[in-house]
């Protein structure tokens, strides 16, 4: 078969030329690669959009009230609460300075300085106290949900504020005494029920919030997101390099017009027909070699499913 | 068989639009023979080849391979047919085997029959040690032997080169012209387009001299130059007065005229090769001494000349 010479001397000669296979093969492996490494494919989870651990530390100063409301003590318990997300980790630290110095040495990320007077304040109806946040000026998202999280326990104590207040003028209202021990009590029963208000909102059998995030399709279960984006990229990559290849493959007879090899071919017992078979059978192979390969080496390297 | 006439032109034209490259020339080679077309840049020569060999399409008249028409017959005209393109039409990226293989399945081998061809041509060529070699890695002269080899993979009754020698070490058009000679003896006939008269006087038994899309005049090496006289020039320096000789010379057995004047001589002969001796002894003899000698033998260029009145080269 005259053709399948033609197709084969064809495919000899583009597998033998570097530049066509690099435009085959290796330049959009090449340019799906950097934007896979450019996506953080590379980083542990594989696969996994993850935010890197955010390592916080408390630093509890908080003295009791009366030895009857310990507020700091529970910060370390509420950022370890299992509603949190698990790449939360905290600690704890004695005292301010080993916390920046922590921080400065990039041991932890979040430093939580808890004031002194936390609890003194919580049962004052004139006392502030003020949490700060020490943080690695090179993040962003980590130190700015710390904050938020802090902001929902100070919401927290300022609304238990609140209520033992109104509570107390109630009681004077009517002539009774609002004694320290029952209002160490009601606070604490107040910040329990807050929590678990907190939690339900979002994490309960029956929600106040729910945040969903559907999945693309039923059946896929776990899909990788980054997998999903590179099948995408590597998609188009091949329709593109694809279409190279074609236009490499149709060039082919200009360079044969031009190095005379085609008029040979006519001065030889060839049709055109023949011909021309034989160079559309080699793109054609070449093309559904290139196909293959680079669906088959995309989905080593990137873990594309390609369904 | 077409009384023996391997390749028959009749009239054969061609036109570029106004350009009238080939007009309505006839010739016919002999089969077993070798005939050049011997003629300057643009005379023609590639168009006629290209017709022949089906590329183009004549305009006008027509031309038999074997006895098939070029024009009705292309097929089996084709089959007959080794042709040499004057530009070197290969693969660069293969290997000389790779293009012989190539080839020869184009022209319908295969299998042992196909690796056998491949083998001898590349003995004939001369490069069975370099076979493996890729042809862009190859010296020009090499490129012009796998060139033609090519046409000679599937051993066509006829075969027609193109200028093959052109533009390449005297080395491979040595190789080249013995080629020709030795594939001319194992009986192949050989259509030869040149404009070196040298290789077409030392190749051919008959010589078609083209010029401006015509043949002007065809014949064999000797028949040709019969038409600017067989005489030899010979031009001649002494270290003596040149009337000194000049009556003695005239006398010389061979001698057909002797002009000049100071010490410089031109001498018209027959054969230079015998009149030489006697024009040395006769110098000696009027105590003089020939310190150079120019032979010009009538060749084809000088038939050229006499044509057309311009040299076949610039
Ligand atoms: N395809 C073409 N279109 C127009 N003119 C052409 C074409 N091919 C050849 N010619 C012209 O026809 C004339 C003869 O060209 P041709 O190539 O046959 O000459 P040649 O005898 O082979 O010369 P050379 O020794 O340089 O190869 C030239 O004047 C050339 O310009
Ligand atoms: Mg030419």
């Amino acid at each position: 078969m005259k053709i399948l010479d033609i197709a084969l001397k064809d495919l000899t000669q583009s597998f033998r030329s570097t530049f066509a296979l690099g435009m085959m093969f290796a330049v959009p492996l090449l340019i799906a690669g950097l934007i896979y490494f450019a996506f953080g494919g590379l980083s542990a989870g594989v696969g996994r959009f993850n935010l890197p651990t955010l390592r916080v530390a408390v630093v509890n100063l908080d003295q009791p009230h009366q030895n009857l409301l310990q507020l700091g003590k529970t910060i370390p318990g509420f950022l370890r609460d299992p509603a949190m997300p698990s790449w939360l980790q905290v600690s704890e630290i004695a005292d301010e300075a080993s916390a920046r110095a922590a921080l400065n040495a990039r041991e932890i990320d979040v430093a939580i300085i808890v004031p002194a007077n936390l609890s003194d304040a919580a049962l004052s109806p004139t006392e502030r106290a003020t949490i700060t946040i020490l943080h690695d000026p090179t993040l962003t998202i980590g130190p700015a949900f710390v904050q938020d999280v802090m902001g929902l326990f100070l919401d927290g104590v300022t609304s238990g504020k609140i209520a033992l207040q109104v509570v107390s003028d109630q009681m004077t209202a009517t002539g009774k005494k609002f004694e320290p021990t029952a209002q160490a009590a009601m606070f604490q029963d107040y910040s329990a029920w807050y929590a678990e208000m907190q939690r339900n909102l979002r994490h309960s059998t029956n929600p106040l919030l729910a945040v969903q995030a559907p999945a693309a399709s039923a059946n896929q279960v776990r899909r990788d997101p980054i997998a999903d984006m590179m099948g995408k990229i590597m998609a188009g990559m091949m329709i593109m390099f694809v279409f190279f290849t074609g236009a490499n493959a149709a060039q082919t007879i200009l360079r044969e017009d031009e190095e005379g090899t085609l008029a040979r071919l006519f001065t030889t017992p060839t049709s055109r027909t023949t011909v021309l078979a034989g160079k559309f059978a080699s793109v054609f192979v070449t093309i559904a070699v290139q196909v293959i390969v680079l669906m088959i080496v995309s989905a080593l390297l990137f873990k594309i499913n390609w369904g | 068989m077409q009384n023996g006439k391997a390749i028959r032109v009749e009239k054969l034209t061609k036109n570029f639009g106004e350009h009238l490259a080939v007009q309505g020339i006839s010739f016919a080679v002999q089969q077993g023979e070798i005939l050049s077309l011997l003629g300057p840049n643009g005379a023609g020569k590639s168009t006629t080849i290209s017709m022949l060999a089906g590329l183009l399409a004549p305009t006008d008249g027509d031309a038999f391979v074997m006895g098939h028409s070029i024009r009705s017959d292309g097929a089996a005209a084709k089959k007959a047919l080794g042709v040499v393109p004057q530009d070197l039409a290969l693969y660069p990226d293969l290997s000389a085997r790779e293009n012989l293989t190539f080839w020869g399945k184009m022209y319908g081998l295969r299998g042992s029959a196909l690796k056998q061809r491949v083998d001898e041509t590349l003995q004939v060529i001369g490069l069975a040690d370099r076979q493996k070699g890729r042809i862009d890695t190859f010296s020009g002269g090499m490129k012009r032997r796998v060139n033609i080899g090519v046409a000679l993979l599937h051993k066509p009754q006829v075969v027609i080169m193109d200028e093959p020698t052109v533009g390449i070490d005297p080395q491979s058009r040595r190789h080249i012209l013995d080629n020709v000679k030795d594939l001319n003896r194992q009986g192949m006939t050989v259509l030869y387009t040149t404009h070196y008269m040298e290789e077409a006087a030392e190749l051919s038994n008959h010589i078609a001299i083209m010029d401006h899309g015509k043949v002007i005049a065809f014949g064999t090496h000797d028949e040709l130059i019969k038409l600017v006289g067989e005489q030899a020039r010979l031009e001649l320096t002494l270290n003596v007065e040149a009337n000194r000789v000049m009556d003695a010379w005239q006398h010389v057995e061979g001698v057909s005229r002797v002009t000049g004047s100071d010490g410089k001589l031109t001498v018209l002969a027959d054969d230079s090769n015998r009149v030489l001796p006697r024009l040395f002894e006769s110098a000696t003899r009027a105590g003089g001494r020939i310190t150079s000698v120019e032979i010009h033998e009538p060749n084809l260029e000088a038939v050229f000349l006499h044509l057309t009145g311009r040299a076949l080269r610039d």
